[in-house]
């Protein structure tokens, strides 16, 4: 260690002496030489002293090794004559930076979002003892609890991510193998914190969510179990993004009183800025615990009902405690729970099994849906950088040749192989190296793009970090590797004479390092294909969705969204208060007609019921269900929904009259057959069970078009329409919908001002229009199309590069052969043939590997294309021609150079 | 001393070490004095090849056990002495011993 110490301190001074060391080394040698001299002189012996020494330079230069860094040195040798080298091709840099930048920064802008979402622990206490507690019941999938949040886990089966509130604490007395059950559901609130009250995400919470994952407060502190009692002084904890959007980061915010759905609560602390969330993708506002949420929550968040599941549970194991047994433990509460518990799952006794996944990351309820889109995009990158690597790989070959002479001769002054490879690599390394920092600039407008495209998912607070650096360099280092390893090798196999003798080598046949290139060419030929076909499915599917016809106008409907329940409006006073706001609406100059809907229509929301309709029996045993949309008055006629027979919903649809609704063809259909539906009615089913209630009862009163409503893929359900004012359990939020030929921003004033004027203290809407709402559910669809088509032109464009590359050189080589087949009569077209039809033949292997691996492949992504098969002849074909125009493009100016060859030059080159 | 050994003794390095080290205990030396010592000392067998002493004089010193210094010889000439440091006494120390259980054991094994 100290000796290490004392060589690195001697070493580096001698490194800002290098003249005095080369000095010294020169005297000493002299010296030494002198003494034996003059000895030798003394005693008459003839042998000169010199050499008796042996090699005095390789000596001396044993000696400078010793004091100089030499690896680091020649390092530094090598890459400022890699630059230089470099610097005299720039177009061959420039063609090799950007396109490694393409590829290194793709694959960083994804991997950024891959850890985002799969890979990064939350940045909580000992994330690898945290489970997170499911259940399953019988085939897969319970459906008989009167709410829950159901899910896909990773083992791919249907799991329910909720539980009822008693079941929950019966885990946290009776289940000891977890140090910490921590439970929490978010809602949607509203706030008034400061001047201007806004919508905000809630998390409610117990006691110990904070103390059992490990999350101490930023300022202030967190939950106490005291704070979770019903009766306890209400308190909030509120994350960092709200205090820094909100509350202006000020330290005062700590121990004010803001105002939630109406109810004053108390700030008491704030959470680090790094523990966004335990569940990727959902960030809560502010904490709330559980306890009161009969103040903050919603109805349905009820602490004793046994039959609605919406707690969430992650459990922290205790050290040493196994899965299985912590497993046995949830298992003997919920038995004991149907058997004992009130309420219908104890009279219905149906099984349940706990399901226990890794929560280390947090909860993967986005991760089941990010998958797919994840797969297909690291391929499509993985694949791009494939593409750049052996682009990369075939110009460097094409380079050696080109340098022969210059390795030749370095090798015959006895330059080592392993040196020459070492300085090739270094070249390849600088230019990964660049490749990479520019990647690296890329990767964080390639993320933000990304994300937009992908719409108002947001998905997650990707971003570059070390861990992304890091990944950066090992991409970089492997593709220096991948790219520069075979033609460095390649480059010092050097037959000596023949390259010193002449540049090209004498045989006119294909030399191998052609043949390399042209296997390269056909291998990007054919990713490119791959992800061309790729492209044409996923533009194609885009093109199919955008072009639907919904079965309502889109165009010239603006949405806004007011939710007055959270700010105190309940039951009547809640309807009032929307028909209040749509009477003022209507009368705004500009609006043709105004409605409203709990739903926006393609908003990836629905409430769908299970319903008994009279005089219909179901033949395949299953019971009848509907879709239903809680709509305002005239709400078809305003949406552009025909009405077929009867009537919309009208003024006559109040409280008070008979409950009526609007079904659509398929709702007729299927439980009408072919008779008139008009006059007939049917039951909703109630929450407890009931079937036939007669205030359940719907008279149908017109017939409309089958019509989108959640989404624009899949089959239409039966539907159907029914009056807001009508439906008993209504009673939150409402969507807004006008009919003009206003724009938004011209609108928004005026109902932002309509909604103040009846209440100061509900949030402002924003106001969108129909089309962007639909365009937002086709996120991952535009993302798709947009990232394939471009990286597929990329990789086409670099394969184009490569084959001109390949041929130009080749064109070269063999102008004496062109000379001759021309002096021997061959036409200019006959050599322009010749020379495109080995382009051709290049592309045509290219295809023959690529279309079928784009038919093996594409098949896993059947899920996410639409109207169009994943083996659609369009698409492939499309992708085949484009290939084989670019390649031809790229081919033609060679050959063009071919048939201009002048045979009396050409020989006379010879 | 004009004999000349029949063939010079190939010495392994830890103990070319040793013999620079030892001969460096009576004071300064440089290069070519080291050599001397080291052939005088040994009864004109161990002749140090100069290929070999320097990268090994350079090396002791890189290793801290040498310490050097440029001074002028007994003719007048600019010359580079080389003295032993602390470190570089304990280690003769060292193998020294070593070098004695070792070679006793060798002489007794031959004697055996």
């Amino acid at each position: 260690m100290r000796e290490a110490f004392t060589n690195w301190r001697l070493k580096w001074r001698a490194l800002w002496k290098r003249r005095q060391l080369d000095q010294d080394l020169e005297d000493e040698m002299a010296f030494h030489l002198e003494m034996r001299e003059e000895k030798n002189r003394r005693e008459g012996v003839t042998d000169s002293a010199r050499q008796a020494f042996g090699n005095v330079a390789l000596v001396k230069e044993d000696l400078w090794d010793q004091w100089t860094f030499r690896a680091v040195e020649n390092f530094w040798r090598d890459l400022r004559y890699a630059a230089r080298m470099l610097r005299r091709s720039p177009g061959f840099t420039l063609v090799a930076i950007l396109s490694l930048a393409i590829g290194i920064g793709g694959n960083t802008a994804i991997f950024s979002v891959v850890d985002a979402i799969l890979l990064k622990t939350l940045p909580v206490r000992d994330p690898e003892q945290l489970r997170v507690v499911l259940w399953t019941g019988e085939k897969g999938a319970p459906t008989d609890m009167a709410q829950s949040y159901s899910t896909t886990n990773d083992s791919g089966i249907r799991v329910v991510s909720s539980f009822p509130h008693p079941t929950y604490q019966q885990f946290v007395a009776n289940v000891p193998q977890f140090s910490d059950l921590i439970g929490f559901v978010g809602y949607q609130v509203t706030v008034l914190a400061g001047a201007a009250s806004h919508y905000a995400k809630e998390e409610l919470v117990t006691g110990n969510f904070f103390t059992g994952l490990g999350v101490t407060a930023l300022a202030g502190r967190t939950f106490a179990p005291e704070d979770d009692r019903v009766g306890a002084a209400p308190v909030a904890v509120i994350s960092y993004r709200y205090w820094e959007r909100h509350l202006g980061l000020e330290p005062e915010a700590i121990g004010r009183t803001i105002f939630i759905n109406g109810r004053p609560v108390t700030v008491i602390g704030v959470t680090p800025k790094s523990f966004v969330s335990i569940r990727p993708g959902y960030a809560p506002d502010i904490y709330i615990p559980m306890a009161l949420t009969g103040i903050f929550g919603d109805k349905w968040l009820n602490l004793a009902d046994p039959d609605t599941a919406w707690v969430q549970i992650v459990g922290r194991l205790r050290p040493g405690v196994s899965d299985a047994s912590a497993m046995a433990g949830l298992a003997s509460v919920m038995q004991r729970a149907v058997a004992t518990g009130g309420g219908k799952r104890g009279k219905a006794g149906k099984p349940w099994q706990p399901v226990l996944d890794n929560g280390a990351s947090g909860l993967k309820l986005l991760r089941h849906n990010a998958l797919t889109p994840l797969l297909v995009l690291t391929s499509v990158v993985g694949l791009v950088l494939l593409i750049a690597c052996a682009n990369l790989a075939n110009l460097l070959l094409a380079r050696s040749v080109a340098r022969r002479r210059e390795i030749a001769v370095r090798l015959s002054i006895g330059a080592g192989r392993s040196r020459l490879i070492r300085q090739l690599l270094t070249e390849s390394l600088l230019l990964a190296g660049m490749g990479a920092a520019l990647g690296l600039a890329l990767a964080s407008p390639l993320i933000a793009v990304m994300l937009r495209m992908a719409g108002g998912v947001a998905i997650v607070a990707a971003r570059l970090d070390w861990r992304a650096l890091l990944f950066t360099t090992v991409v970089a280092l492997v593709t220096a590797l991948l790219f520069g390893l075979a033609p460095a090798f390649r480059a010092t196999r050097v037959d000596l004479t023949p390259a010193l003798k002449d540049g090209m080598g004498g045989a006119q046949g294909p030399s191998p390092q052609l043949r390399v290139s042209r296997l390269l060419i056909a291998g990007q030929v054919a990713l490119s294909t791959l992800l061309l076909a790729g492209a044409g499915l996923f533009v194609r599917t885009l093109m199919n969705l955008s072009a639907l016809d919904p079965g309502f106008q889109a165009q010239r409907l603006l949405l806004f969204s007011v939710d007055g329940s959270r700010s105190g409006y309940q039951g009547d006073k809640l309807l009032g208060f929307y028909e209040r706001i749509r009477e003022k609406i209507a009368v705004i100059p500009g609006v043709q007609s105004v409605t409203l809907s709990d739903a926006a229509l393609i908003g990836n929301s629905y409430s769908s019921a299970g319903i008994t309709v009279p005089g219909y029996t179901p033949n395949d045993g299953r019971e009848p269900m509907t879709y239903l949309m809680r709509a305002g008055r005239h709400f078809l006629t305003t949406m552009g929904i025909p009405v077929l027979l009867g009537r919309d919903l009208d003024g006559r649809d109040v409280q008070t009259a008979v409950r009526v609704g609007v079904v659509n063809e398929t709702f007729a259909r299927d439980y009408f057959a072919n008779e008139n539906p008009l006059g007939r009615f049917f039951y909703f089913h109630s929450d407890d069970g009931q079937k036939t209630r007669p205030e359940d009862r719907v008279e149908i009163v017109g017939v409309c078009k089958d019509a989108k409503y959640d989404k624009l893929r899949g089959e239409i359900p039966p539907t159907v329409y029914v009056s807001y004012l009508q439906a008993h359990d209504y009673d939150t939020g409402m969507i807004f919908e006008l009919r003009t030929a206003l724009p938004p921003t011209a609108i928004a004033g005026a109902v932002q001002r309509v909604v103040a004027s009846i209440d100061r203290n509900v949030p402002l809407p924003e106001i969108r229009t129909q089309e962007e709402k639909i365009r937002q559910t086709l996120g991952t669809e535009r993302m798709f199309a947009g990232v394939v088509s471009s990286f597929g032109v990329i990789a086409a464009l670099l394969a184009a590069i490569g084959l001109y590359g390949v041929m130009a050189y080749a064109v070269t080589r063999r102008t004496s052969e062109i000379g001759i087949r021309v002096a021997l009569g061959a036409g200019r077209g006959a050599v322009q043939w010749m020379v495109l039809r080995e382009s051709l033949w290049m592309v045509v292997t290219g295809l023959a590997a690529g279309i079928p691996a784009a038919l093996a492949l594409t098949r896993f992504v059947q899920g996410t294309l639409y109207g169009i098969k994943p083996n659609d002849p369009v698409s492939f074909i499309a992708a085949g021609a484009l290939m084989i125009v670019v390649a031809a493009v790229a081919a033609w100016i060679p050959a063009r150079r071919a048939a201009r060859v002048d045979p009396m030059r050409a020989l006379r080159c010879e | 001393m004009g004999e000349k050994p029949e063939r010079s003794e190939s010495m392994l390095q830890g103990t070319l070490d040793m013999l620079v080290l030892k001969a460096l205990t009576r004071g300064p030396l440089h290069g070519y004095d080291v050599a001397e010592h080291i052939l005088a000392w040994s009864g004109d067998v161990l002749r140090v090849e100069e290929g070999a002493l320097y990268p090994a004089l350079h090396r002791l010193e890189l290793r801290g056990l040498l310490a050097s210094e440029w001074g002028v010889s007994a003719n007048n000439r600019r010359a580079k002495f080389y003295r032993l440091t602390a470190a570089g006494r304990k280690k003769l120390a060292q193998e020294k011993s070593q070098w004695a259980r070792l070679s006793g054991a060798i002489a007794r094994v031959m004697e055996a």
